[in-house]
């Protein structure tokens, strides 16, 4: 039989999640570096290599909208949610919340309750 | 710095072209920024701090990869119909084989029974390689084709459960190299039998003896039900009731004709040139042997069917 080992769980867990973490956080302009510090900042850690090419993929899919700025001697390219990301965005955040208040209640449960 | 063009240079070197400039471009940025912020935080960053940096954010082709990850041949949706074709078409062309190098052995190419093995494998691996090879550009065209947002898996867009074949035991499910490696036999033996008959022209002489050819002549019909019946089991792919009392039917009457066959000689004792100096008694010996293998595997396959029809 073939285990899943815990760092894959939690890698298919996250995946979802770090897409409506990354919408969430776009509603203002950031660039890579800063959206990652700012996700980080508020307890979401993930790596530059998961994060950059994710922010590219919505960016492709038409959730994100990109502009090159210069800044400090160089350029930068920074995302905002585009209006269709924005549409997205508040399905997301409906069916997280109707997942959460679903899940919640299940994970809280005691085993050794009586079951029906 | 310079070590920085060098690595983003290997990550675009592995990306499409298309997308190397741009993926270059704010990979560049990125790093930059990361450096950046290192340098705030230690006053001056090194050499050795910067590969450090880039060796933690991963071999150039793992973040080539991260960005365009590469797409299969074949889509997943299309891989269950890819892999049936395959074996559809592979199966198709091994029977085929067998008749061509069957054709040309009984036709006086001379060859031994090792050359005529050989034959078959090189003359089905000539036309495999082709049709492999063509059946996986044609299912790759159809992936580039394909809606991207299709999750749906080719071939199942119509069918309803009351279609569905009865839930059965893993037995009951019919494998196509079974069929097609059954199939090959029954038309080698065929061939086999009525060559002389086939090529009238040419004047050919049976390989059997009088007796043999008068026992398998009467067992044709038998062969044919089989070929029949393999074509059957392409289109069912399952064991019935009927179907497996078919089967023992069948090699009930293979399991005779083999033993009526191994009371005489069956071949006759020429220096026919597919013998290849072999000895007239090797021959004997070995088709003797081929005989005694033949009755046993059908004797094991009547006992099976029997045991599934009763436990059915």
């Amino acid at each position: 039989m073939a285990t899943a080992s815990p760092d894959k769980l939690k890698l298919e867990l996250r995946r979802g999640v770090l897409v409506l973490a990354v919408l969430a956080s776009l509603r203002e302009p950031h660039y890579g570096y800063s959206l990652r510090k700012q996700l980080q900042g508020a307890g979401v850690d993930i790596d530059e290599g998961t994060l950059y090419p994710l922010i590219r993929r919505l960016a492709e899919q038409g959730l994100l909208d990109s502009e090159w700025k210069q800044g400090e001697g160089r350029e930068r390219r920074y995302y905002r949610l585009s209006t269709l990301g924005t549409e997205r965005l508040e399905q997301l955040t409906q069916e997280w919340t109707s997942l959460n208040s679903a899940i919640g209640p299940l994970l809280l449960r005691d085993p050794n309750e009586e079951q029906y | 710095m310079d070590m920085v063009e060098r690595y983003i240079a290997a990550v675009q070197r592995e990306l499409p072209e298309k997308k190397r400039d741009d993926i270059g471009r704010e990979l560049q940025a990125n790093i930059l920024d990361q450096i950046e912020a290192l340098e705030a935080q230690l006053g001056s960053v090194s050499d050795a701090e910067v590969a450090e940096l880039l060796k933690t954010m991963g071999h150039p082709r793992t973040v080539a990869f991260q960005f365009c990850p590469p797409t299969p041949l074949v889509t997943a949706q299309l891989m269950p119909l890819y892999l049936h074709t395959l074996y559809m078409v592979l199966g198709v062309l091994f029977v085929i084989s067998t008749i061509e190098v069957t054709g040309r052995w009984l036709g006086g190419t001379e060859m031994g029974l090792l050359l005529f093995m050989k034959g078959i494998a090189s003359d089905f691996l000539a036309s495999a390689y082709f049709a492999f090879t063509a059946i996986t550009i044609g299912f790759a065209v159809m992936s580039r084709s394909r809606k991207k947002e299709t999750t749906e898996v080719a071939g199942t867009c119509k069918w309803s459960p009351e279609k569905l074949p009865p839930a059965g035991k893993s037995w009951q499910y019919i494998s196509l190299q079974d069929i097609f490696t059954e199939l090959a036999t029954l038309l080698f033996l065929v061939m086999l039998i009525w060559y002389p008959l086939w090529r009238a022209d040419s004047g050919a002489q049976s390989l059997f003896t009088d007796d043999a050819l008068t026992v398998l002549s009467w067992f044709t019909p038998v062969i044919v039900i089989g070929i029949v019946h393999s074509l059957w089991q392409l289109r069912t792919r399952l064991w019935s009731r009927p179907m497996l009392m078919l089967n023992i039917s069948v090699n009930s009457a293979f399991l005779m004709a083999s033993i009526v066959l191994l009371t005489g000689p069956v071949l006759k004792n020429s220096e026919a040139a597919w013998l290849d100096g072999l000895g007239a008694a090797i021959v004997d010996r070995s088709i003797q042997a081929l005989l005694v293998g033949v009755a046993l595997i059908v004797t094991y396959e009547i006992v099976r069917d029997i045991r599934r029809l009763l436990r059915n």
